[in-house]
């Protein structure tokens, strides 16, 4: 019972003294990466290996020339250490995912769009080389979805979220975009293959009451008074943006409450705070006090906030109150809010469970397929879980020892790399809030070719006139006996004594 | 064989619709070597218009120039280019080649052949 593995770089196999490939997920995606040592020897692989070489692992038990893929990505990372008969070199990178990591999203704005349909567009618009054919049509239709600035991965993985999908991409570059917990591993791990396991229980994620808070918008509001001819403060609903205040139908000049130099010729001034439009009277500036039985009509904007609040009763009963406040300046409609509400309550209303069990054997797993536990003495009775996280540790060691595989199943618990992945998210977010699918975008695109002109060869070839009759020739021009061609013979018309070309030099 | 920087340049104006194209050979005398900022032969003694212009072969243009034993008669050639149509010592050249001359006594005639290659 050994697990053999075989590292392949650009189709070339080379031996390692040890390798880590490790399925690494998020709670809607999934992807790989891989660190690999090499022994250098007095630097024999130096020059070897180049950033962006393909490589591919495979490996199987009790296969010595294994076949089964179970990574396949480029090298991002080559570092040299040690010295002499002590060189090695180790080689990292990610798998083709990284293709989605590294494309960053221009401001684009889907409305009334199945998911699916996104993910689609998204991938033939920024990652034309990845095929789709395992994007499944989801039950979700957004009313509304905004991108600004975004990687296309996280662009993926937030419709991933709003539709319970998983996704990830195959070693043959094809994206797959599943229902979360739809397709099993068809592996069941008990006490007949499981070294050992651990699992864990926390209340850290629970949230039942969630807040949205979209971005502000504004609208029209109006509020309409009739004067009595000594008041001069007129309070309002709202808070006032962008006043248009009438008196009798003249439009009235404004100003600002509270600021020293009142430009001549206004009428009213604002209190924003206190929603007051205050007529101004008094020698210097006039009378402007609306008089009695006048009609005022105070046409502004209100400011309105894209709020939604939901809560799940009875987790807050089996749990007590959690509360989670999302702020997101690119909701910009109700319905979008609303979508994000249901998400989180659907996904953190109740405790996340995680196990890490460590097999026998070795398989491709991938990341976000089910898998059967049945180990009771865990409080585990044959519960289907998501697979998390699958890493493959090839050493020495442990492949002999049939030990190479551990996984991570159920639901993730979150750790401060995906608290500082939500931040970085949430601060481009905010730095992207004020781009919109309609600004106009100069787009530069330099791209870099190359063709040659050269010339590939030459000749200087001579051909001798013999005795041939030549038109204007000093000594084959003249015809008629005695005269003789420049070769000494009698002068002949036409071209059959002519030698034929021979080259004198060429390059 | 140097292509010469009059060439690059205008194969930038043939791509915007330019007809000033290589439709010449001229040949000469002179004798220092070529140089891409080489804008004429050194001593250009006579040139003639392509004979036949050949694209046989995909990515290839071949021109064949031929010149007769009467105005190649005390030629030491050492040199020669490809121009655009005009008399000797006019328009600027694409190549120039210097080699170490061979010389034409009135008895053979000259056939000058150049390939141009694109290549990516």
């Amino acid at each position: 019972m050994v697990i053999y593995m075989k590292f392949d770089v650009g189709g070339t196999v080379y031996k390692t003294e040890g390798a880590i490939v490790t399925s690494a997920v998020s709670e809607f995606n999934s992807s790989s990466s891989f660190t690999a040592t090499i022994n250098n020897e007095g630097g024999y692989l130096k020059t070897t290996f180049d950033i962006y070489d393909d490589v591919t692992i495979y490996s199987d038990k009790d296969v010595t020339d294994p076949t089964t893929k179970i990574f396949k990505g480029k090298i991002e990372r080559i570092k040299h250490s040690g010295q002499a008969q002590d060189a090695k070199i180790t080689l990292a990178g990610r798998d083709l995912s990284a293709d989605l990591q590294d494309a960053i999203i221009r401001p684009e704005v889907y409305n009334n769009t199945e998911v699916s349909e996104i993910v689609k567009n998204l991938i033939v618009k920024y990652a034309s080389d990845v095929s789709y054919t395992n994007v499944d049509v989801t039950t979700t239709t957004l009313t509304r979805k905004t991108f600004n600035k975004l990687s296309l991965f996280d662009a993926i993985k937030q419709l991933a979220e709003l539709s319970g999908y998983y996704f990830y991409i195959d070693v043959d570059k094809d994206l797959h975009f599943k229902l979360k917990e739809s397709i099993s591993s068809g592996i069941t791990l008990n006490n007949t293959n499981v070294v050992k396991s651990d699992f864990g229980e926390t209340d850290r994620e629970i949230y039942n009451s969630v807040y949205v808070y979209g971005s502000r918008l504004l609208s029209a509001w109006q509020n309409n008074f009739i004067g009595d001819g000594a008041g001069s403060v007129f309070n309002l609903d709202y808070k006032p943006h962008n006043t248009n205040v009438t008196v009798s139908g003249a439009l009235q000049k404004g100003g600002i409450a509270q600021i020293s130099e009142v430009p001549s010729g206004v009428n009213y001034v604002v209190d924003f705070n206190e929603r007051d439009i205050i007529f101004i009277s008094g020698a210097e500036y006039g009378n402007s006090i609306p008089g009695s039985l006048v009609a005022v009509a105070i046409g502004y904007d209100r400011s309105v906030p894209v709020i939604q609040f939901k809560e799940d009763a009875a987790s807050i009963a089996a749990y007590g109150r959690k509360v989670k406040v999302i702020q997101d300046d690119s909701i910009k409609i109700p319905d979008e809010a609303s979508d994000v509400v249901d998400q989180v309550l659907d996904e953190y209303s109740d405790p996340r469970k995680q196990g890490t069990i460590y097999m026998h054997n070795v398989a491709p797993l991938t990341a976000g397929n089910t898998i059967i536990v049945d180990l009771p003495n865990s409080d585990v009775s044959s519960q289907t879980y998501q697979i998390l996280e699958v890493t493959y540790n090839f050493t020495a060691k442990n492949m002999l020892a049939d030990k190479v595989l551990s996984i991570n199943v159920s639901k993730k618990i979150l750790d401060l790399t995906d608290t500082l992945k939500d931040m970085l998210n949430r601060l481009n977010s905010l730095e992207a809030k004020e781009i919109t699918d309609q600004d106009v975008v100069t787009r530069f695109d330099v791209d870099i070719g190359s063709i040659y002109l050269q010339v590939s060869g030459w000749e200087v070839s001579s051909n001798a006139i013999n005795n041939s009759f030549y038109l204007d020739h000093a000594v084959n021009g003249m015809m008629g006996s005695p005269a003789l061609g420049v070769n000494g013979s009698q002068l002949v018309m036409g071209s059959a004594s002519i030698g034929g070309w021979s080259i004198q030099v060429s390059g | 064989m140097a292509m010469v920087t009059h060439a690059v340049n205008t194969m930038a104006i043939l791509l915007a619709g330019s007809t000033v194209r290589p439709e010449a050979c001229g040949i000469g005398t002179g004798s220092a070597a070529e140089a891409i900022t080489d804008v004429a032969l050194v001593t250009e003694s006579d040139r003639n218009l392509v004979t036949t212009t050949s694209t046989a072969t995909a990515g290839e243009v071949k021109y064949t120039t031929d010149f007769g034993a009467v105005e190649m008669s005390g030629t030491a050639m050492t040199e020669f280019g490809m121009f655009p149509s005009g008399t000797t010592s006019t328009g600027s050249l694409w190549n120039r080649e210097a080699f170490a001359g061979v010389t034409f006594d009135g008895s053979t005639e000259l056939q000058v052949q150049i390939t141009y290659k694109y290549i990516l």
